[in-house]
């Protein structure tokens, strides 16, 4: 029996090769962390909660004996973005490691950064320009539209990797914890490149995000909201709620809706 | 008669820690005791009753109950620091417990000049124990609180049983210097965490929370959420590491030991249990059910018939005798001795009412062992913790079953992939099979309002009354009960 079930768990392969883009909004309570599988099967996690639930996150997303992240990108080292980051180090094997550079104050932070010694994960500092190809043949990549090297803020929120992952037709505007202000130069800078399906509002829809402006450029069919239920910071913030009704999007939240799934075939999206 | 003399001290010894436990004894009530008790023992000889001679008996442990109270209550560092309490300080200890790693955050227990200080400090660093390192922080002295639905939660006299008399909340912890502890109890950490390491590399969570609480206790980051359901669900009991599970693994020791020659096979029986008590961190539950275990190894390998009373007995007076906090002041002493005490006596009796569930698997058995501790325990919980699992028969009837073959794939998991994870991750597979079925379960049950009542003002007469309705009945017809036997 032991022999049947060997033969089993080896030759079951990941989910990969679905044909899909799977993009799962996950639920974390207050924070960000966004899992990205290509058509290919390659992954991408984007941000990691605050705490070590998001391993349970993950799990539920991967296959049983899937032990191995191609990469994770860090959007800056805020606790609510890495703080989960060192339980998903010590889970599974990280190949790439993707973050500012900037640096964090917390021993979360140092940990964090220990762990990408330690593991011997590759690591790639991003800046405007960098593009992430998860998928060449089906055409799936993360392009790094922020932070530009030329431009420096105070407020660490603002240092945050924004970047549109597209796949044929489809695509997602991810923005971390970025201001009005990074929105604005964005504006100005990208322009239309911006449309994109959907968005994830930006700083878990607190006031200092989401400006007017940015919406209408981006014209999202679903914003995503991705905070803690009844959370203390009182987000999503009522302006940014109108804000989103006002360019006709749908709103999603992961404290309402739980773990969110899109799914792409390049063409079409669809919630799973 | 000798049997009696011996109960009746112990029990003695019991209410004079108790009656120490809740109010302060002068010393010259001790001295009393014991001139009376002392005179009485002279007294018996004009009686004819033999059976006057458990007075003095009782008196003299009475006294030594309170005795010995006085002399651990007297050596507790409890206002040492009390001028400094609300003040910022910085201290230098070594962590003298295993970290107890929450969702947000890790409590250190860090020993300072030997008092006990409770820190609570961001999750990273990692701290481990025998770490020396350099707190700084405001002290402060643990207050009680309430718990969500409005009872008293006695913490101080909770923390009190560890020593542990203040606290620094919000902590900055800086490492200086490891292995500054036992390096014993060191090594067996290591141990038990490298294990817990090769479980999560192969087993997701939550199912290797819950595997890991299975087998060796550790009671991090079930979450909150999940936790509540098992608590709702009345299993609550298997993730904390009841005398159930230490009883399988005792019981897989023995077994794994038969080849060895007897005498030898209890030495290495004996010292594994107690390896295995400390690596779990030795809580009053776990010690309860080695000292039995023990206790019952002795007893096969003498030829003697192992007498499970007196097993519980000795092993309550020696935890006491020990630590004589944990009589009034540890809840899971409390109910692991009432849980223990309701398996012995009135499990069987109830067995009779579950002759309709088959044999198989055990399945009569659990039920009425489950039906006999929750009549055991449930008064206490209710007057203590204000909530009543309903569904706890049904849940313990689907889950119990399945928690030996939980634990023994899960074992296999974390033993063989110290070789390698591919040879690991089939037993993986199926542990993490049976694990998630169980979350299952628990989830599914916990969905219901009716899963968990909460009860409030449950008055402490009532416990007793129920206590004593219970007792009497079981003792009443223990006795038709061991007569119908005998015959």
């Amino acid at each position: 029996m032991m022999l049947g079930i060997n033969i089993f768990v080896w030759n079951y392969q990941p989910s990969q090769s679905s044909g899909f883009l799977n993009v799962s909004f996950l639920d974390v309570g207050q924070g960000d962390s966004i899992f990205i599988e290509a058509p290919n099967g390659k992954q991408l996690l984007i941000d990691g909660g605050r705490n070590g639930s998001v391993v349970s996150e993950l799990a539920s997303q991967m296959s049983f004996q899937d032990r191995q992240i191609d990469v994770v990108l860090a959007t800056h080292p805020d606790s609510d973005h890495i703080g989960g980051l060192p339980e998903v180090f010590s889970r599974f094997d990280i190949l790439n490691f993707v973050d500012t550079g900037t640096k964090g104050e917390t021993n979360t932070y140092r940990t964090l950064m220990d762990l990408v010694l330690s593991e011997n994960s590759n690591y790639v500092k991003a800046k405007r320009g960098l593009v992430i190809v998860l998928d060449k043949k089906n055409g799936v990549y993360f392009q790094v539209l922020a932070p530009d090297e030329n431009i420096t803020f105070k407020d660490i929120n603002d240092t945050s990797i924004v970047g549109r992952l597209v796949f044929g037709e489809s695509s997602f505007l991810l923005t971390g914890d970025a201001s009005k202000a990074v929105e604005n130069i964005l504006v100005y800078s990208d322009g239309e490149i911006l449309d994109s399906d959907i968005l994830k509002s930006g700083h878990h829809g607190s006031k200092t995000s989401s400006s007017l402006l940015f919406l209408e450029e981006v014209s999202p069919d679903v914003s995503i909201i991705s905070a803690g239920y009844n959370n203390s910071y009182g987000h999503p913030h009522i302006n940014v709620l109108e804000n989103i009704k006002a360019v006709d999007s749908e709103i999603l939240e992961t404290s309402k809706d739980g773990t969110i799934t899109f799914q792409s075939d390049g063409v079409k999206i669809w919630r799973k | 008669m000798r049997d009696r003399i011996i109960f009746i001290g112990i029990f003695s010894f019991f209410i004079g820690v108790f009656l120490r436990s809740i109010f302060l004894v002068p010393q010259i009530v001790f001295w009393i005791l014991g001139i009376i008790s002392f005179l009485f023992s002279f007294s018996f000889i004009f009686f004819k009753n033999k059976k006057i001679i458990l007075i003095p008996v009782s008196l003299l442990f009475i006294s030594l109950g309170v005795l010995r109270y006085d002399h651990k209550d007297i050596r507790e560092p409890k206002n040492i620091f009390d001028e400094l309490v609300g003040t910022e300080v910085i201290l230098e200890g070594v962590v003298s417990h295993e970290p107890d790693r929450r969702e947000n955050n890790q409590r250190l227990v860090v020993n300072f000049e030997d008092v006990n200080i409770l820190v609570t400090t961001e999750l990273y660093p990692e701290f481990f124990y025998g770490d020396l390192v350099k707190v700084s922080g405001e002290l402060q002295k643990p207050q009680n609180f309430k718990t969500d639905i409005g009872k008293e939660f006695d913490y101080v006299n909770y923390l009190s049983k560890d020593s542990i008399y203040y606290n620094i909340s919000f902590a900055e912890v800086d490492f200086i210097e490891s292995n500054q502890g036992s390096s014993f109890i060191g090594f067996l950490l290591k141990i038990k965490s490298k294990f817990l390491k090769n479980i999560e590399a192969i087993i997701p969570p939550p199912q290797s929370s819950l595997l890991g609480g299975l087998l060796l206790g550790t009671k991090q980051s079930l979450g909150v959420d999940l936790q509540q359901n098992f608590i709702d669900t009345g299993l609550i009991h298997i993730v904390v590491l009841s005398g159930y599970n230490v009883t399988i693994v005792a019981e897989a020791i023995m077994r794994s030991l038969y080849f060895l020659p007897m005498a030898f096979g209890v030495w290495v029986g004996s010292i594994s249990i107690i390896f295995f008590a400390i690596m779990t961190g030795a809580g009053a539950t776990i010690v309860r059910a080695s000292i039995m275990a023990i206790l019952a190894l002795i007893a096969r390998a003498s030829g003697n018939a192992f007498d499970i009373t007196r097993a519980l007995i000795i092993a309550g007076f020696l935890m006491v005798l020990q630590n004589p906090y944990i009589l009034y002041f540890d809840l899971s002493f409390q109910l692991s001795f009432l849980a223990t005490i309701g398996l012995i006596f009135l499990s069987p009796m109830l067995e009779k009412y579950f002759l309709w569930l088959p044999k198989k698997f055990g399945l009569r058995e659990i039920a009425s062992a489950t039906f006999a501790t929750q009549i055991f325990v449930l008064p206490f919980i209710l007057y203590k913790m204000g909530t009543l699992s309903i569904i706890a028969p049904i849940t313990n009837l689907i889950i119990l079953p399945l928690v030996p073959a939980t634990m023994f794939f899960g074992f296999l998991t974390g033993l063989t992939s110290f070789v390698s994870k591919i040879i690991a991750l089939p037993f993986g597979f199926i542990s993490n099979t049976f694990l998630k079925f169980e979350i299952f379960i628990v989830k599914i049950f916990s969905k219901p309002n009716f899963a968990a009542i909460e009860v409030q003002n449950f008055s402490i007469i009532l416990v007793l009354v129920i206590y004593i309705f219970v007792f009497w009945i079981m003792f009443r017809n223990y006795k038709i009960y061991k007569d119908g036997k005998a015959k």
